[in-house]
Formats: C-alpha cells, structure tokens, sequence
C-alpha cells in the first residue's frame, strides 16, 4: 500500500512540474529576432530599395543591454519605418503605432459637412456605411471602414430601385479592412467576370521566396450598377481602399477623384517577439493588372484635388464637388 | 507524388481492417475519459515565446476484442484555457483527433499499430492582433506503434491493475500553412487567389508532406491504476497522462502536456 501511495504521489509531482515559462530576454536578443523576422517575412525589400544587411550594420551597434524598454522601442520603431510600409507596425502595452504613410500630405475630410450640406440630412447609415440620394440624382455612398460585406449588399439593392444618373463611392479617410469587399464591390460593375489583379505570397525564408502572381477575379453580382462612376479618396484611403481603387481605376466608367491613396494594397502578419511586443510586417503583395507593384506607394488619381481646410470649415467639399461635376 | 500513393494505400489497407474484423466482434465496450491538463506550447508560425496554460481533453472510444485482439476507435478532443500571461495575446489551442488502433494481446501486453487523424488548431486571442494571420495548423494522419501493458494486483480480495500505455506514430502525412499566412502550399500553385477559400479544402489535403520520425514527433503515454466495479468488469482508471507534439519546419510548432485522466470503461 505505501508503495502505491508514494507512485500516486509522484503522478502528482509531475503533473504540477509545469511552470510559466517566460524567460529573460536580453536587448540584442531581441534586436536580432526582430530583424531576423522581418529579414526572413518582408515581401517589399526590392520595391522599397533598403538594402536590410546594411540596415543591420548601422543600428546593431546602437544596442545594448543597459537600455531602457522605450529607448530600446525607439531604435527598434525607427529601424522599422525605414520600410516607409503603413502596414508595418509594432505594439507594446503602452505603445502601438505604424508607419506614418500621410506624412506631408493635406488630408482635410469631414463626413458631417457632406451628410449636412449635401445630403441635407436626408441619408441612412450604419457603423460604416452612410448612404444618400445628392442633387440631380447622383447616388452617394460613403465606406469608413470595409468590415461589412453583406452591407454592401443592401446599399446597391437600395440604389437600384433609386432613379440615378451616377454614383459616388467616398473612401475618403477609409483605413482599409476585409480585402474581400473591394472585390465585392468591383462585382456590381461588372458584367463579366474579370481579373482585377494579382496577388503575390511570401513562400519562404529568402527574399526572392515568393509565389507566382495569382490572379484575383471579381464575380458579376447583382445588381448590376451600370452608371457612371466617380471614386473619391483621399491619402488615408489605405489597404483594402487602396485595393478598391486600383481595381476600379481601369474599368471604363470609373473616375477617380482626389487625392493619392496611402498605398498598402497587400496583406500583413503579426508574431509575438520573445519580449511580448507584437511585430506587424507587409507579408504579401498587390499587384495591378498590369503588373504594376506601385500601388504600395498608392494609387493616383485621375482627377487631383484636395480640400482646403478654411473652405471645409465654411461647409464645402471641394473633392466631392469636384466629383459631382463629371456627370 | 508516389509516396503520396503508397500511403494512401496504408490508409485504405488499415480502414479495410476496421470493417473486416468489427462485424466478428466477440465482445465489446465503451470508455470514457476526461482530462485535465497542463500544456506547454509554442508555434512559430505566430509567436516565439513558450507559454503554459490549462486545458482538458475528453475522449470516448470503441473497442472490440476477440481472441487475442484488440481493436480501438477513439474520438477525441483538447482545449485550452487562457494562460496567466503578461503578454498581449493569448492562443486558444484545438486539438480534435480520431485514432484506431489494432492490437495483439500476449499474456498481460498489448502490441500493435495505431492510424490517427488529427489537427492541432491554434487562434491568436488579442485586440491588438493587426495581421492576417489569425490562425494556424498542423493536420496530420500517422501510421504508428501501439503497446499497452496491464498487470493486475490484489489488495484484501479487491481487484486493481496497473496500467501503462504507448503510443508513437512513425511515419505522418504533415499538412502545415506554406510559410507566413495560413494558406496551404497548392492553394498557392492554383494560379488565381480565391478570397472566398472555396478551394481551400482540396488544397489542404494535397500539400502534405510525408514526414518521419526526426522531423515530427508526437507520442502518447499514460500510466495509473484501474479499479474493477463489478463481475463484468468495469473499470475506473486514474492515470498520468503525457502528450508530445513537435514538427521541425521553417516554421516548427510544440505541444507538451501533462494530465491527470479519469476514464470509465464499459464492457458489454
């Protein structure tokens, strides 16, 4: 009997042998890993022309164990904007910012002047998505955020049964979302299947380990919108906005009208580094149709316009009467 | 590609065994368990830090002897709780697996092989995650050993028996995501990007890679005590248990556990 209590006993030590395992990490291990994965992750090196070796040499030296959390941040965050990629981003628990892409660029958008001025408060609207009939029959829809693809549904079936003349899609100051519900939205101006562009994968630890571009095609949907349209964007229409816009930018009854997009057309990934802090990197790429892989820096438009800012205050938008004015 | 096929032809060899010999069972039984464990756990595929939490596994099996076999189906599924952890995120882990194993059965051993079907399911739990990748998975099938062993002991007229079983695959058909994001190798080679993942599945099952024992381990041990209830012979067991998962690969991912199992089995 004492020969079974002891073997019952030691079933108890080994299973409460665990503990939380959450070791040390020293400064330049830290350094290391991050370069390491995003050496290893990054799918922009070539379109950004940063030559990473380099980048290592130059701020290696700058880490050591005597630095604090936030000055360890600061030389890590620095190195990592040298990709100038909005989607790359680094999150501690008091620290949480990405690559500023609207740097030297006037954004100046204000969604209540339109729904007052414009839409004379006469809209529907839901987390993202403000709706409206404007004057002389031109349909208006404004997207904060594409997080909503069943949505997008209910404004086209809305703007059907309306007697339009022309549609305006503001994505004006959207940061992006679900890729998926540019493809969508591509859907209901189209009545033929067709390819919209292509996206290319990380497949590997080198930097020229990527896949083939695979093609992206949008499916017709219903109902079919078959007016003239106008696309409204700004510099903080970024990722899946940008995504829209060069998918839009070729079909033959689209305009686009404003600013250049913030760029971002790809996909991104997130790892826990060993010290918690949460690294996001660009992991896949954009590509127009045309093969083009310079919608990362964003997407010009056809028409070029910005708001003045004193103006917005007085209750115009000059962008959106800009797009009015091409029907 | 001909490895593919030959393995193929293992599994329909090994299913054609559950069929053929189930029909002539001549007595069978039920078992079911449950698990409270402890696990160890690191992917690479989305973290490069260890972590500990808590979870449970229940399972509940089909078993058919006759003569001096032994054939098991088990259905089984693992989760974790939430770890104490300073970090930002936390990883909710899955683990559903099927298992059958055919076993001889010499004087108190029990040796044979298994088949199982299993995945290991891993979700970032954060509002701060930002990046596309908000799952990833290992699903495999393995073709491994089986060996149970059963000494039976008396104290005051009352029947026990020590238990110990083992279980290690040795040849495993690995499916992982193709590198960053949680798409699958021939999703990759299809030569359009289907956002609706509509061929996502045919794309699972075919970008396998055959992998053996150095780079993918994953083993099965328990050891405890049963107590018989009644003439027929049901049993209650309490049992050490131990799981071990790890594959080698650009991206490698671990599961260790240990548990405390309590099984009831059922004989008719």
């Amino acid at each position: 009997m004492k020969k079974q209590l002891f073997f019952c006993l030691s079933l108890l030590g080994l299973f409460s042998c665990n503990k939380e395992d959450f070791p040390e990490i020293s400064n330049p291990q830290v350094f290391q890993e991050m370069w390491q994965y995003i050496d290893e992750n990054y799918i922009y090196f070539d379109q950004k022309g940063v030559d990473w070796n380099e980048v290592r040499k130059d701020y290696e030296p700058l880490i050591n164990e005597r630095l604090e959390e936030e000055e360890l941040l600061d030389i890590c965050f620095e190195m990592l904007n040298l990709l100038k990629d909005g989607h790359n981003r680094l999150t501690t628990n008091d620290f949480d910012e990405n690559y500023d892409y609207k740097i030297g660029y006037e954004i100046h958008f204000d969604l209540s002047v339109v729904k007052q001025n414009y839409l004379d408060n006469d809209f529907q609207e839901s987390a993202f998505y403000t709706y409206g009939i404007l004057q002389d029959s031109i349909a208006y829809a404004h997207f904060s955020s594409f997080k909503q693809v069943d949505k997008i549904q209910e404004v086209m079936n809305f703007f059907s049964t309306q007697p339009i003349k022309g549609m305006i899609f503001d994505i004006r100051d959207n940061t992006g979302g679900d890729g998926q519900d540019a493809v969508e939205i591509v859907g209901h101006f189209i009545e033929q299947p067709r390819v919209v562009g292509y996206l290319v994968e990380k497949t590997g630890r080198a930097h020229d380990d990527i896949s083939m571009p695979l093609s992206v095609q949008a499916i017709p949907k219903s109902p079919f919108i078959d007016v003239p349209i106008a696309l409204l964007t700004n510099r903080k229409s970024y990722s899946a906005s940008t995504y829209l816009a060069s998918q839009l930018k070729d079909l033959p009854n689209v305009t686009l009208v404003g600013q250049i997009t913030g760029g971002g057309g790809g996909g991104n990934q997130t790892q826990e580094l060993s010290n918690t802090w949460l690294l996001t990197i660009s992991s896949s790429k954009f590509l127009d149709i045309h093969f083009d892989e310079s919608i990362e820096e964003g997407v010009v438009p056809d028409v070029t316009i910005t708001n003045d800012s004193l103006t917005l205050t007085k209750g115009i938008d000059e962008m959106l009467e800009k797009a009015i004015g091409i029907f | 590609m001909n490895s593919r096929l030959i393995f193929i032809a293992i599994l329909l060899f090994y299913f054609g065994q559950i069929f053929s010999q189930v029909a002539s069972s001549s007595s069978k039984g039920i078992a079911i368990s449950h698990t409270i464990n402890q696990e160890n756990f690191k992917d690479e595929r989305l973290s490069f830090r260890n972590r500990t939490s808590t979870g449970f596994t229940s399972q509940l099996s089909f078993f058919w002897d006759k003569k001096n076999t032994r054939q098991t189906i088990n259905l089984g599924f693992g989760k974790n709780t939430r770890s104490n952890d300073t970090g930002m995120v936390s990883f909710e882990n899955l683990r559903p697996r099927l298992t059958y194993a055919y076993q001889r059965i010499l004087h108190n051993f029990h040796v044979g092989g298994t088949l199982n079907v299993e995945s290991l399911l891993s979700f970032p739990v954060s509002g701060r995650w930002a990046g596309n990748n908000s799952i990833s998975y290992t699903i495999w099938s393995s073709i491994g050993l089986s060996t149970a062993f059963h000494q039976p002991l008396f104290f005051k007229k009352q029947k026990f028996a020590l238990i110990s079983e083992f279980h290690l695959p040795v040849l495993s058909y690995v499916v992982r995501p193709s590198y960053g994001l949680p798409y699958p190798e021939d999703f990759l080679k299809d030569e359009t990007f289907d956002f609706q993942r509509k061929n996502m599945t045919a794309s699972l099952l075919t970008s396998g890679k055959i992998r053996s024992l150095n780079q993918f381990q994953q083993l099965n041990f328990r050891v405890g005590f049963s107590s018989f209830l009644s003439s027929k012979q049901h049993e209650i067991r309490l049992s050490y248990s131990f799981d071990y998962l790890k594959l080698r690969d650009v991206k490698s991912v671990r599961q260790m556990k240990n548990g405390l199992q309590l099984l009831g089995i059922f004989k008719f």
